[in-house]
Parts: C-alpha cells; structure tokens; sequence
C-alpha cells in the first residue's frame, strides 16, 4: 500500500501516531462493583491536548491531565491501542497509514484519507464523500470487503459534540474504529 | 487562586482544521523536541506557595502600595466550582490529621473553562509559606460531564471578584467571595472583607527561596496587611465529625 501511495507521487511527510488508552477506577480487592471507565485518546497532531471520553461526554483538555489522574490515583491505565504509521501528501490529499497495534499483536492497517480543500468549518466532512470513496477505491484499493470503508459516520448518537467538525469527531470516529477491531 | 499560572499553562483550544473521511486531524507538525519538553514538563511538579490574609484597613491605600511594587493591575472575576472524589483511592487525597483534601477546582472565567488540581498541603514546618502541588489545565467546558462520570461529585461553589497584581515571579490576589445563587447567579458576600493571597510557584527544590521572596514581600505590605503561612493543620475534624467520617 505505501509502495503505491508513493507510486502515486506521494511524499512522506512526517509519522501518525495515534494513542487510545482505556482508563479504569481503581477499586478495593473483593469488591463486586463495575469500574468506571473512560478512554484518553492523544493524537500526535495536537501534542499538548488530549481527549477523553466516557460514555456520551467527550471533553478536550491539555495533556497535564493525565498527570492529575496520576496524582490522584483513582483511575489506572489497563489497555493501550496505537497507530504508529506515516503520513503522506499527495496533491490535495492527505493520506495517513499505518498498523494498529493492540497489547503486542497487530490487528489490522488503519488508512485515514483527508481532503484538505474540504477544510472549512462551514461545510460537512461528508459532502465530498463520493469524491474520497473514489479516491480510496481507485487508488487504494479495490476493497472487496467495502464495509471497511468508513465513507460516513452517525454523530448523532452524540448529541452533546458541537455543531461545526472539531477533534472532538475525530477523537469519536478513532475510538469506534478501535472498538470494532 | 492562580490565573498567574493558568496564563502559562493554557493555551486556547484549538479550533476545527480540517475534515477527514474517517478521521481528521489537524495540519500542525511537532518536532521531537516540542515532545520531549512536554514530555518533560508533564513529569515535573509544580508547587504553588502562598501566604494568605484579610484586608481589614482601607483598601484604596494598601491598593497604592501594591500597585507601586506589582508591575501589572488585572480585573479577576470567575466562578469556582470544587469537585470532591467518591472513588477510595490509595491515593495522597487527604493531608493527615486535617479537613483539606486533594481538591479539583473547575474554574469559569470568560467563557473559558480551566481545571486545576490542587494536592495536600506540604507539613514544612521550616518553611514559611503554604506549598501545594498543582498542576493548570484548560479543558473544554463540559468537563463537568466527564467529573461526574469519572466519580466526582461537586463539593461547593462560589465567585471571585477582585483584582490581579503581579511582577515576573510573583502574583497577589485582592478578591472577595460570593455565595452562589440557586438560580447560579452571584448571592451576597461570603465574608465582608477582601482575601489577599500571595503566590509564587516553585519546583521542588525552590520552596526555601520562594518562601523568602514572599516573604519579603510580605513585610513590605504589613503595615497595611498581615501575611502568614495558613497552617492546614488547624482544620482539624471534631472528635464526632471524625468518628461519623471514619463510619461512612
């Protein structure tokens, strides 16, 4: 796949690194009690900001917040998903790829195509859909499985995100997509 | 107490970039080295030291004095909500022998929402200042939501209004304390006098030195107000409120 991105006249831009933790309360020894939990996902192109979700409630805040949790010792870090990958510019596009590792194991590739014209906060991610399903088929694929082929996502199951596209979308998307791996 | 360092510590949430099929991110690059100061400064500690008073003479003319030996006059006003945990941690959330935990302060100020973690009060009988470890973030203003979900569960809240004076290192708060309404508009006056703090922020080998120079500022101001160490210590449970906190 990296061998016909940069076939494709693709240059090599910088690394992805994307980190999704799961966070659980830590409880007494012998208790029956479900732990809380949340997930704090860091995305290398926001190094000082992390984003935490837990259940409905998504919130961005600075990365010093993993330093409150350590100090007040009520939630510990249990499993860790990662994307350690390249990101590539090709023309308008971004193409970012690389594998998903989970504990030592490699579940799968993640391949993450942006549209950068498409970068305005007034318009919708998904009104150039047809043009990156194009995209990805004609140049990245063909896929004969197309289900791993996200062209769309429901936000409405979140109606506490904001109108406009933010990271906090993005942090939701990537937190699904390691959820169904 | 300390927008001194909520100003190094925040920077404005970033707004919406770009927008990806399956996930979107934005366009700025970090270099190794950025990662590696952050790295750096997420694993050093930061300590607040303060001395704390109440301004019982005339406020314009201690005004005058701080204004002649601050450099900058800031208006401050926000609300201040304190999250207490539910969660039994083996964590250092209680000074020993005393009523002040490790708190978590989420702050509303201009429509921007901060959080600050604020430890136990350090026992340094040798030193004469009020030193708590501290860490500032600025979070987005649902994080509330996420406290309680987490296992926090809001303790009391209150407004500050006042005033901000500061030099390079140091930073002096003349504030005063507003009951919250139900309706969550500001109610009267918790005590009728103004608070003043004193804070400077220190790393772990710097409490002795922060101490004097708070100190030092401190006697240049006693003439109007009295600047001490406020000992934690002297918040102690009552004997029945301890044994009631022992039983839950």
């Amino acid at each position: 796949m990296v061998k016909r991105i940069e076939f494709l006249g693709g240059t090599k831009v910088s690394t992805w690194n994307i980190v999704c933790s799961l966070y659980l309360e830590r409880l007494p020894n012998n208790t029956n009690q479900i732990p809380r939990e949340f997930h704090l996902i860091t995305l290398d192109e926001r190094p000082k900001k992390c984003f935490m979700i837990s259940h409905e409630a998504i919130v961005e805040s600075d990365k010093e917040m993993i330093s409150i949790l350590e100090k007040t010792d009520s939630f510990r870090k249990r499993q860790v998903t990662e994307i350690n990958g390249s990101k590539y510019e090709l023309g308008d596009f971004i193409i970012r790829i690389g594998p998903i590792f989970f504990r030592t194991e490699t579940k799968g590739i993640a391949i993450e195509v942006e549209y950068t014209p498409c970068s305005k906060t007034s318009t919708s991610p998904f009104s150039c859909t047809k043009l990156l399903s194009e995209f990805i088929n004609g140049n990245l694929g063909p896929f004969p499985d197309q289900s791993v082929v996200q062209a769309t996502f429901d936000f409405s199951a979140y109606p506490k995100l904001p109108n406009n596209y933010t990271d906090l979308h993005t942090s939701y998307q990537y937190l699904n997509l390691f959820k169904s791996i | 107490m300390n927008r001194h360092q909520y100003q190094n510590a925040g920077s404005p949430i970033a707004g919406v970039n770009s927008h990806t099929m399956m996930a979107g991110g934005g366009v700025s690059n970090s270099s190794n080295q950025d990662q590696n100061t952050l790295n750096s400064l997420l694993t050093t500690n930061i300590y607040e030291c303060s001395l704390h008073g109440i301004l019982t003479t005339p406020q314009s003319t201690f005004i005058q004095r701080v204004k002649g030996m601050m450099r900058s006059e800031q208006l401050v006003s926000w609300k201040e909500m304190v999250y207490k945990t539910t969660i039994q941690s083996a964590g250092p959330s209680w000074a020993e022998g005393s009523i002040m935990p490790s708190e978590i302060h989420v702050r509303y100020e201009r429509n921007n929402c901060f959080v600050r973690y604020i430890g136990t009060p350090q026992i340094k009988d040798n030193i004469n200042a009020m030193i708590r470890n501290v860490v500032d973030i600025k979070v987005s203003d649902r994080f509330f939501i996420l406290l309680s979900n987490l296992g926090y569960v809001k303790d009391y809240e209150y407004f500050v209004d006042g005033y901000c004076y500061s030099t390079y290192s140091l930073a002096l708060y003349l504030v005063n304390h507003r009951r919250v309404l139900q309706d969550g508009t500001k109610g009267e006056l918790l005590i009728k006098n103004n608070m003043v703090e004193l804070q400077c922020l220190s790393g772990e080998e710097g409490f002795m030195s922060a101490s004097e120079h708070l100190n030092t500022y401190a006697e240049y101001l006693y003439p109007f107000i009295e600047l001490i160490k406020f000992d934690h210590r002297n918040l102690i449970l009552d004997p029945p409120s301890l044994q009631q906190s022992q039983q839950q």
